[in-house]
């Protein structure tokens, strides 16, 4: 009796044993098959995305090809994440329901990072630039090198990596350079004032029409902008192709200063002219000898310019400098 | 018939020129003056200042690489042989300026000749390879470039002052130009004035006939500012050359006659106004 008794009861234990060690074995099989999600679910989610931007940017745009990548990634990611706690056995409704009470939290918590999210979708939809293209925001300007939730990101000229929260984008004026297929260079020239306005005129307009980066079609042309302070300003105003407008504008100035010299047409530096009352009169100068007495004001002496005191432009010496000079 | 059929009937300099070890081959073509060389198992080329339309023919002793030539270096695969070179039409459009633009009545239908600058097709026969393998492609005119079209959507061509021809005398062929016959028509019931004409030659065959290149005849026709114009390509050789081989087909396939916006009239794409 005793015996069936123990031998119930070792019955009962080997039979929680095996059902803890089922248990144990079910466990350790949902986190295997949790790891075995994770370990090849995101490195094939993540070569399928880079796949997929290959091939959308290949086919349509580099644009395209991120966005397109993108959404896969983070759907992916997230029918991951709920495979992987469907699998550890998770329940998703009460998590939902938390995440209803910690989103409020959170909400308050990343104001900033939401509005960069909406903006970052403003982005995507309205288009005002694309990956690759060149943009101006505030001062800095670089091309787009991606478009992300949070920021677009910048490479400069002087290859320096900027970050521009999106939302920063959507607030601020964007200049996208490289949204048409040509663009206009305007060069301000300033030609002296004994120039004639018509040969000055041909010559840059020869020069632009020689460049073989300049497009004959928009035709270069040549504004006459104002009577400048120092010279006349004319502006040249010539079409390049996108890609050669930096080339063009390098060349184009090079060229127009060797011409200008071959053709003696003079480029001003800035000019000041010094009246002493009358617009022909030169400014006077005398020099006065050390020994000469100086002229004491309100004597009347002066020679030019007035009758009743010495004439402000003549250089005196400095009676306090010469005592200085005497001291031992 | 494919060009490598006629590469002995081309006259010099286009065609096949055996390369010999240590020795520069000099080259012109019109104004264009190409040095190829080989050495140390290489082939070295090197081209002479860029010649533009208008520029007079250089003297035939002139024209040898000095020390600031830049001379581009390829590296054959052992079976290679001879050089070849092929003439082809240029790979863009060209827009046309005719010295003095002329009007089409209703109606009224006009041939022109164009003389358009080839392309050379620098080549390399090897072996098991059919038809070689290009080096480059060089003009043998450098033509300025334009933009024909708007402004957003536009299209970047080549710009072409011509004669506008309306015969095709034989002293006007040159070895580095092909004759283009234009058929224009107007159908509109407005005069036509062709101030200047976009001409899409990558669709345009090559043909050689008598020692002269022609391509084939291009057909344009008005229908008006709204409907634009058909442009069709004949795909043979010209009346003018019956009977011609061909050289080089067309860049892009032909497509039988697609609409194109092809006359500019007097308005003009100058960079000021509304859109300056």
């Amino acid at each position: 009796m005793s015996f069936l008794l123990l031998t119930q009861a070792g019955a009962a234990d080997a039979g929680n044993g095996l059902a803890s060690l089922f248990l144990l074995i079910e466990d350790a099989g949902a986190f295997i098959r949790a790891g075995l999600l994770l370990l090849l679910g995101i490195p094939l989610l993540i070569g399928a995305a880079r796949w997929t931007r290959t091939r959308v940017a290949a086919r349509y745009t580099a644009q395209q090809g991120m966005v397109a990548s993108k959404a896969l990634l983070y759907s992916g990611l997230l029918l991951i994440v709920v495979s992987v706690l469907h699998q550890l056995e998770f329940s998703l409704t009460p998590l939902l329901g938390a995440a209803g009470i910690v989103g409020i939290a959170v909400g308050f918590a990343s104001q900033t990072s939401v509005s960069n999210v909406i903006s970052g979708f403003f982005l995507i939809g309205e288009r005002p630039f694309e990956v690759d293209d060149l943009i101006q925001v505030g001062d800095t300007v670089g091309r787009v090198t991606s478009i992300d939730t949070l920021s677009i990101k910048l490479r400069t000229f002087d290859h320096r990596f900027v970050r521009i929260p999106n939302e920063t984008i959507v607030k601020s004026q964007v200049t996208t350079i490289t949204r048409f297929p040509i663009r206009r260079l305007d060069l301000n020239i300033g030609v002296a004032y004994k120039e004639d306005v018509g040969r000055v005129r041909e010559i840059l307009l020869d020069v632009a029409n020689r460049n073989p980066r300049s497009l004959m079609e928009p035709a270069p042309l040549v504004f006459f902008d104002a009577y400048g302070d120092s010279a006349l300003q004319l502006r040249l105003a010539v079409w390049a192709t996108r890609e050669q407008f930096i080339a063009l504008k390098n060349s184009l100035l090079e060229e127009i200063k060797a011409r200008f010299d071959a053709e003696g047409v003079e480029i001003p530096f800035p000019h000041r002219t010094f009246y002493t009352g009358a617009e022909s009169s030169p400014l006077p100068i005398r020099i006065i000898a050390e020994d000469e007495p100086l002229s004491e004001p309100g004597s009347g002496s002066g020679e030019i310019g007035d009758e009743d005191g010495p004439d402000p432009t003549v250089l005196a010496p400095d009676p306090a400098n010469d005592q200085a000079k005497e001291r031992p | 018939m494919s060009s490598a059929d006629h590469i002995a009937e081309l006259p010099h300099p286009w065609g096949r020129h055996p390369l010999v070890e240590g020795e520069t081959l000099a080259l012109r073509l019109g104004a264009r003056d190409l040095w190829v060389r080989s050495e140390q198992r290489e082939i070295r080329l090197a081209l002479g200042p860029d010649p533009r339309p208008g520029d007079p023919l250089p003297p035939p002793d002139q024209g040898r690489p000095t020390p600031d030539t830049e001379w581009s270096r390829w590296v054959p695969p052992e079976t290679s042989g001879d050089l070849e070179l092929h003439p082809s039409l240029p790979d863009r459009s060209l827009v046309l300026k005719p010295e003095n633009s002329f009007r089409l009545l209703p109606r009224a239908e006009a041939r022109v000749y164009v003389r358009v600058p080839l392309w050379i097709r620098i080549q390399l026969r090897v072996e098991g390879v059919p038809g070689g393998i290009q080096l480059t492609e060089v003009p043998t005119l450098s033509m300025s470039d334009t933009w024909w079209g708007d402004k957003v959507d536009g299209e970047l061509a080549y710009w072409l002052p011509t004669t506008a021809r309306r015969e095709m005398l034989p002293g006007l062929h040159l070895l580095h130009l092909a004759a283009c016959p234009l058929q224009l028509t107007n159908r509109s019931g407005v005069e036509l004035e062709v101030e200047k004409l976009a001409f899409r030659v990558a669709h345009l065959s090559l043909f050689l006939h008598e020692g002269h290149f022609w391509a084939d005849e291009a057909r344009v026709t008005y229908h008006g500012e709204a409907e634009g114009s058909t442009v069709e390509m004949s795909g043979h050789s010209p009346k003018e050359a019956e009977g011609g081989n061909l050289v080089c087909g067309p860049r892009e396939p032909i497509v039988r006659g697609f609409r194109a916006r092809t006359f500019i009239r007097l308005r003009s794409m100058s960079g000021i106004g509304g859109d300056g």
